[in-house]
Order: C-alpha cells, then structure tokens, then sequence
C-alpha cells in the first residue's frame, strides 16, 4: 500500500468521525473535572496569601513589642582595639538640621537577675553560727557535685559563681550556687 | 545523702579553709574536688552590732588532720579584726584556699568593712582599687538562739547584681534532728587578759548512721567573752575531717582608727545597693 492510498484512506475516515461526539456523560464528567481543578486552584492560591499576610503581621508584632538591646547591667570592661582607627573629622552641623522629628523613646536598661540555690549545708553537724563571712566566689562545677547536685562529666571544669557562708574560724558552713538570667 | 556526706567530707576535708587537690570515690559516684577558686566579693554577716566595746586582735585558725596512715595536714591563717565603739567591723585575711579550692594566682588578700549603723557593707579589692558596696544583713534573727533553727530570706539584696535577687536561705543544721548534744558549762577562765565563759557540747552519730562501725562524737568548745560580746577561743573535733583550733590574740581595747572604718579615698565606690531591700525571717523551732 502507498502512502498515497493510505492518507485518502485516513482522509476519508476523518470525514466520517466529524459529526461523531462523546457521549453525553463523558462530557459532564469532564467539565465537572475541569470545574473541581479550577477550584482548588483559587483555595490554593488564596490559602498562600493568607499565609504570607499572617507572617507579616507576626513580624510587624515581633519587632515592634521588642526591646532595644543595651549594655547589660554589670559590663565587661573592654581593653580598646590594638589596631588605631583613622579619626575623621565630622562636618559641622547646624542646630536646626539636628532639631529632633520624633518624640524620645525611654530605653528600659534589660536588667540581669540572679537565681539561686538553697544553702547547702557543709557541715553535719555544724559548731553554732555567731558570725561569719558570705564570700562570692567562682568555683569549678565539680563544687556542685560535692553537695549532691547532678553534673555532666564533661562541664566539670567549667567555672560557676557560688556564695560560701564562713564561720568566724573559717570553716565552711553552707554553700549555694548562683546562676544569672536577663530579665 | 551518703554521696552528699562524702562531698561534704571532701568540702571541708582538710578542716578547714585550707585543703589539698583531692579525688575521691563514694559508692558509684566519682567525686571530683579541687581546683582554683576566684574572688568576686564578700560581705560580713552575722551578730548584733556591739557598741562600747572598741577592740583590735589578730585571729588565728589551725587545722589539722591526721590521715589514716599517721600522715598530718596542718595549716594555719591569720587575720585581723577591728571594731570601733559605734559597731563597726573591719576584717583584713587571706584567703589562700576554700575547702579544696585554691586561689588563682596568690592568696588572697581579703579586706571587708562592715558598717551596722549606716547598714552598708564594703568589699575592698585592694589590686583594682575598687570598694564593692552591699547591704548588711542580720544574722541571726534578733531573738533567736544560735542553737535554733531558723531560716533568714532575704527578698531584695543580691551581691554583685543591681537588681533585686530573689532570696537568701540558710538553713541553720543543727544535730538536734539526729540526737541533742550533750552540753557541758565548763565555767570562767581568762584568756588574753579577758573573762571567758566556756560550754562544749558533744554530738555522738550513733553506729551505722553512716556507715560507721562505732559511735562518732563531734564535740565543739567554745570560750565565749560577755565583754567583746564574742567567742575569743573554740576548738572543733570531729574524727572525719579532724580539727580546728580558733583563737583571738594581741587583743586592745583602744579604739581603732576612724579611717579603718572608711573606704580609702582612691577607692572607687561601685554600688550593689538595691533600693527595696526587705528582709523577712522565719523561725522554725
């Protein structure tokens, strides 16, 4: 068979299929497909701009209601930079161009808190307690395994503050220890 | 409680402030001591302010313990103490060590100013030229036996913070929740020139209340003078970590200089005040 035969063959069989149509229950069937596409389309879009407006306005929230960072209460005393920066020479600026636009925000300093331990007792029983000495001190963790308290192994060495209560004579009657949080 | 004892033991295991690097092993819990300690301040506390009885002494601590195989530790300090007649106190030491904790670097040299009337306290860190201001605390209770126990909170001041801390408790231990000691009045004897009156009372840990094949007995002397208002000697027994011998001597009764009881004027004042400072107490009896 040539190709010539078989493209009037072809030909021939397009022409009779023309008037054919699907049955009338594929069609609905389609477009009720079509329909059900379409909307969760639009859910689908609409559920993504509902999301990025909330992750907005929980930004907004955040920043606004947070506190501006300050020094905290007891700083660290800094030694200046080894290497000089370069003065510059600021222009002069006149008094109007510095006239405020906006009223002074009150900058709440974030204040350090201690928390503490009970006193532990180091002495069982102990001579009676006249007066004595509250020493500050820093000590290695291990100190708070000495009176019970769980360490990991691993931060044994790490340094801690503890308050040790002195008898008058010097013996060490009570200890706690001293955690600091930003409040 | 044993791994706590053991800690304890090891805390204080050399008597006193004084101790050596140590390691220990209690039932399954490895206890690990020693190692260096850092200042950061201090603050005297206890005792009513005693007014009208000005005096300067040197007071010296000695430690010993015998170990197991005759070996002996001994250490000894020394600090010096003043009181004007208004009450103020100011103590000079150092402080080489803390239970087995050493001083970085050298001893320490630990001077603290304590002011009753005008209610401050000062730490003076005599290298960095800085005087630490805290507030006093009474200690103990007005009221209240030093054989009691009580408990003091402190809502407010919180040493080396501006911010009011959240409490203080020290639970006085005392042995009467074990077994009451044995109290003996040992009469009048003169030491230093001064009127003591002396009491020993004997704590006995019945056999196998920690482990121990027979009874232990902690037995403390105290001397006490009516007219410093204080204790000038005490002796400390006790078998597990040995003994403590205190003493008051090169005792005057001058008064002491004014300038002692103030903060040099190159000093830098570095408040730790609180402005709420509210102390509560609670007596448990």
């Amino acid at each position: 068979m040539s190709d010539e035969s078989v493209q009037d063959l072809l030909r021939a069989l397009a022409e009779a299929d023309a008037s054919a149509e699907a049955p009338l229950e594929i069609e609905v069937r389609l477009r009720n497909q079509f329909r059900s596409r379409k909307r969760q389309q639009v859910w689908r879009l609409a559920a993504m701009w509902a999301a990025s407006a909330a992750a907005v306005i929980a930004l907004f929230v955040v920043f606004a209601g947070r506190k501006p960072a300050v020094a905290p209460a007891n700083p660290v005393v800094m030694s200046p930079p080894a290497v000089k920066v370069p003065q510059v020479a600021a222009p002069p600026i006149s008094q109007t161009a510095i006239a405020p636009s906006r009223r002074p925000i009150a900058v709440r300093p974030r204040q350090r808190q201690e928390i503490v331990t009970d006193f532990f007792p180091l002495m069982d029983p102990a001579p009676p307690f006249e007066r004595g000495q509250l020493l500050r001190v820093e000590l290695p963790a291990s100190a708070m395994q000495m009176v019970g308290l769980p360490v990991h192994e691993e931060r044994l060495a790490d340094r801690v503050q503890a308050d040790v209560l002195l008898g008058e004579e010097g013996l060490p009657r009570a200890i706690r220890f001293v955690k600091y949080e930003s409040k | 409680m044993r791994v706590m004892i053991a800690g304890l033991v090891l805390f204080i295991g050399s008597g006193s402030v004084y101790a050596q690097e140590s390691a220990g092993v209690m039932g399954q819990v490895k206890v690990v001591a020693g190692g260096n300690f850092g200042f950061v301040s201090d603050m005297l506390v206890g005792g009513n302010p005693v007014k009208g009885s000005p005096y300067s002494a040197e007071a010296v601590t000695e430690t010993t313990q015998t170990l197991a195989d005759g070996n002996r530790i001994a250490h000894k300090s020394t600090a010096t103490l003043y009181r004007d007649s208004s009450g103020r106190e100011r103590r000079e030491q150092s402080l080489p060590a803390i239970g087995p904790f050493t001083a970085q670097g050298d001893a320490l040299q630990i001077i603290s100013i304590s002011d009753p009337v005008a209610g401050v306290n000062y730490s003076l860190n005599s290298k960095e030229r800085v005087a630490v201001k805290l507030p006093t605390l009474p200690f103990p209770p007005p009221g209240i036996g030093t054989k009691d126990k009580f408990d003091v909170m402190v809502n407010g001041p919180a040493m080396g913070v501006t911010t009011a801390g959240p409490v203080m408790i020290y639970k006085s231990v005392t042995s009467s929740e074990r077994v009451a000691p044995k109290v003996e009045q040992l009469g009048w004897k003169l030491i230093e020139g001064l009127q003591a009156e002396g009491t020993r009372s004997t704590v006995t840990i019945p056999a196998g209340e920690v482990g121990n094949d027979r009874p232990i007995e902690i037995v403390d002397e105290q001397w006490r003078s009516p007219d410093l208002q204080m204790i000038i000697l005490s002796k400390h027994s006790d078998p597990r970590m040995g003994e403590t011998a205190y003493s008051l001597t090169n005792i005057n009764r001058t008064e002491p200089s004014p300038a002692l009881f103030q903060v040099p004027p190159d000093y830098t004042i570095q408040d730790k005040m609180p402005m709420d400072v509210k102390i509560e107490r609670k007596v448990v009896r």
